[in-house]
């Protein structure tokens, strides 16, 4: 990333980054320029729009000549603390927080259900681009029982970030083959738990860390409310989610929690036995920003986690690691859970299941807003794939991909990040490749999802801090499941929302 | 009008004036009602009503995620849960711990360095100032800046102290045996700001006569303060018990910042609790019934304090 340049000026470059990509891409130049309008149609309207901090000012910036041409003025709103909760508030008051909300999709349940948006018009889509965008964000998670509410915005997804200048080195390559018996995979990095905990095992302990101190071999978020159920989740996935079994969580028939069976106390005991060897001292208190800083900081070798570490790793200022990282699926396996036969298979390649934790965030026009009419405008103005690839393009937005326009190498080259091609092409491939992958697991997006995380999320760490075992750990966090289930109108309504999320 | 019916109707002046005073008196009382009509109803607005919500909300089966559903009146199932719940009643333990170990350590080592302070000759506002500092620190700020570098298993001073010592790697905070301690440790160096303040400014409102005549007497430093000082400093002393005794019984921030109740539920306290159930979880019900067995404890902790501190004070 580009030293001492202000936030105007990395808009402006991701502006010029962006420029011409689309057009290449075959957006359409009707979606790009939106739907037309009256000049000064909305002279002298107001309206409010609260979103991630960097994420709305970095908008409202890219949005000076809309407004001078549309007369509408956008004000943001600044919320601290917890945005998610704050909206969640104010949906459940049916308090007027703004006319526009960028919310995070996962509690998308808790606002669509109650009707707290508007429903998208046909003619805002078409000028979004709609079919650009991902097909599970655009189809699952920005819709309620069919109608859809919301424009995704950012695409989360979580992926293997690894070393990939380790994976190369000849004295490693060679010391892996004859430790392990295989070689170490530059290009993909582990494909699955068992190699990922092998090439862990292989970077703990030795003197490649940045300072010259002892590396280890992988971090993850280990903390509870730092980002606990995601790291969890997206291992487990590997064994319990079938390519051909949509049950996930639940036993979609009965409503059964899932999260006691065998693939996930698998995945529990393997986790807490790579934590103890292989994650740096105190990892159990990693949250998020400590995963991304030991990696950044070129101490760990992999951390499984969300597309930002991709852009993070661009700053010299706060990374040791630009141009050395590789980037593939979270690690699969070869041994699935089929949650409906009640066995395990082997398949005959190794099954990736992509877990889209956190579910990214979705534009929506709140049903509380007087100037419905000057929110869609500025809708179909933000939401553009140039808008969306500007912003996702300038740093501290934390935007990630969401839509196939986003994916320009070209693009990720000449912006304010100014990733190394073949790295970025590494990057947007993995990305690709997970958003577009038929085994996708979507993260808990039903009513009161935040219940159901904190009790999983207790539970495992419990069992990571060795104060229970794995099974009896995750027997409990079923039990509490269930009583979440009956607590929010019993296991066919919750059913009926986990289907729908799916698409079955 | 015959003299019987005028001795009928006929009032002594004595009498007649009572009578007066009592209805000025009277209409004082209205006034001061009315006046105090805006204090009583904000009160009851804000403190009365909320209150008596969260009990009535205790007896319900009211989730803020179950739309569309009617409220039901459950009785007091939630209150009977909070003893079957292995959840509640590891936070209830955490919580005791910490209260009980956190209160009286912070209490003593402010009065240790009040004293000390009170009696410095040299450097007294130099280091009167240092060991308020921590007072002017938010909690968020304590727990992130000093709580987490100092205790940082990589980076932080006392990691680099066991090493130069020869001692093996802690992780305080990581390891459920020491994560615990290490919070209390923590909210003691923060508390102690406060106790320090107000036994300081007790301690300088003493009059000097006492200890000198003391002396005197032949009383040595240490007698002089245990029979002089110290039970001249009980009242006070007794109202920061008290508070400390409180706020420790509220725990939230500091754990809620530094360990979000982990490692497992080692440090989960009842109002980190409260607020996963009740605000992020939207299970109001439970977490009403929840919050209100917090204030039955504090309510009886608090009572059984006050009266030992009435008669420290006598």
């Amino acid at each position: 990333m580009t030293k001492g340049l202000n936030r105007r000026q990395l808009v402006q470059r991701a502006v010029g980054a962006s420029a011409g990509v689309l057009a290449a891409r075959g957006v359409t130049e009707a979606a790009v320029v939106a739907a037309p309008r009256a000049a000064r149609q909305f002279e002298g309207t107001r309206i409010t729009v609260v979103g991630r901090e960097v994420t709305i000012p970095t908008l409202l910036e890219l949005s000076q000549d809309w407004m001078r041409e549309t007369g509408i003025t956008v004000e943001p709103v600044v919320v601290s603390g917890d945005l998610g909760r704050k909206i969640l508030q104010s949906a459940v008051t049916g308090a007027h927080l703004a006319d526009v909300h960028l919310h995070d999709a996962n509690i998308g349940a808790d606002l669509y259900a109650r009707g707290y948006y508007l429903e998208v018009p046909e003619a805002v889509k078409d000028a979004v681009a709609w079919d650009d965008i991902f097909p599970f964000q655009r189809d699952r998670l920005s819709t309620w029982q069919g109608t859809t509410f919301g424009i995704p915005y950012d695409g989360d997804n979580m992926f293997n970030t690894y070393r990939r200048d380790l994976m190369l080195d000849p004295a490693n390559q060679e010391e892996f083959s004859a430790a392990y018996g295989y070689a170490l995979d530059p290009e993909t990095g582990p494909k699955t738990w068992r190699e990922h905990d092998q090439y862990a095992e292989f970077f703990t302990g030795r003197p490649w860390a940045a300072n010259g101190e002892t590396g280890y071999g992988f971090a993850s978020m280990f903390k509870r409310g730092g980002g606990l159920f995601w790291a969890y989740v997206s291992r487990a996935a590997a064994y319990a989610k079938h390519p051909s079994v949509p049950d996930f969580f639940f036993a979609l028939d009965s409503g059964e929690p899932l999260i006691n069976t065998e693939p996930f106390v698998r995945a529990l005991t393997e986790w807490k036995a790579a934590m103890q060897a292989y994650a740096p001292p105190g990892a159990i208190n990693t949250q998020w920003p400590e995963n991304v800083d030991q990696l950044l900081a070129g101490r760990v070798a992999m951390t499984n986690y969300w597309a930002d570490v991709g852009k993070d790793a661009q700053n010299p200022e706060n990374s040791t690691v630009k141009g050395r990282l590789g980037f593939h699926f979270t690690p699969g396996s070869t041994e699935v859970y089929n949650q409906r036969d009640r066995a395990w298979e082997t398949l005959p390649e190794v099954s990736y299941a992509p877990f889209l934790g956190f579910g990214g965030r979705n534009f929506a026009v709140s049903r509380t807003t007087p100037q419905a009419e000057a929110c869609w405008e500025f809708v179909r103005h933000a939401c553009t794939p140039e808008m969306t690839l500007q912003v996702s393009l300038t740093p501290g937005s934390g935007m990630d991909p969401v839509r196939q326009s986003q994916l320009s190498v070209d693009a990720w080259v000449n912006s304010p990040f100014q990733m190394e091609r073949d790295e970025a092409e590494r990057y947007l491939g993995a990305i690709e490749a997970n958003l577009q992958s038929p085994n996708l697991v979507p993260d808990l997006r039903l009513p009161g999802w935040a219940q159901y995380q904190d009790a999983l999320e207790t539970a495992v760490s419990l069992a990571l801090s060795g104060g229970s075992e794995p099974q009896p750990a995750l027997d409990q966090a079923a039990l509490q499941w269930r009583t979440v289930t009956d607590q929010l109108g019993g296991a066919e309504k919750q059913m009926g929302y986990y289907r729908d999320l799916l698409g079955v | 009008m015959s003299s019987q019916q005028r001795l009928a109707t006929w009032t002594p002046p004595r009498a007649a004036g009572r009578r007066e005073a009592v209805r000025r008196r009277r209409g004082q009382s209205y006034v001061r009602a009315l006046l105090l009509l805006p204090a009583f109803l904000s009160l009851a607005f804000v403190t009365v009503y909320p209150l008596g919500f969260t009990v009535y909300a205790s007896l319900t089966d009211w989730n803020l995620f179950n739309y569309g559903a009617p409220i039901a009146f459950v009785g007091l199932a939630n209150w009977a849960n909070l003893w079957r719940d292995p959840n509640f009643l590891i936070a209830f333990k955490n919580t005791a711990v910490f209260a009980l170990v956190a209160a009286p350590l912070t209490y003593i080592v402010g009065l240790t360095v009040a004293v000390a302070l009170d009696g410095a000759t040299v450097g007294k506002r130099f280091f009167r100032v240092l060991f308020w500092l921590p007072l002017m620190l938010s909690s968020v700020l304590v727990t992130l800046i000093v709580g987490r570098m100092m205790f940082d298993p990589f980076v932080g001073p006392i990691t680099a102290v066991f090493a130069a010592l020869g001692l093996p790697q802690v992780l305080w905070l990581a390891d459920p045996r020491t994560a615990l301690a290490t919070i209390i440790l923590l909210q003691v160096w923060w508390g102690t700001a406060y106790t320090i303040m107000l036994l300081l400014a007790a301690l300088e409102s003493l009059p000097p006569e006492l200890n000198e005549a003391a002396r005197v007497d032949g009383a040595g430093e240490w007698r002089a303060f245990w029979q002089i000082t110290f039970p001249l400093l009980l009242p006070v002393s007794a109202a920061i018990f008290l508070i400390q005794v409180v706020d420790a019984w509220k725990v939230f921030d500091i754990i809620n910042v530094l360990t979000g109740g982990g490692p497992g539920t080692a440090t989960q306290s009842i109002s980190l609790l409260v607020y996963q159930q009740g605000v992020q979880g939207g299970n109001i019900s439970y977490a009403s019934a929840m919050a209100w067995a917090l204030t039955v404890v504090i309510a009886l902790v608090a009572g059984v304090l006050y009266q030992f501190s009435r008669r420290w004070a006598q």
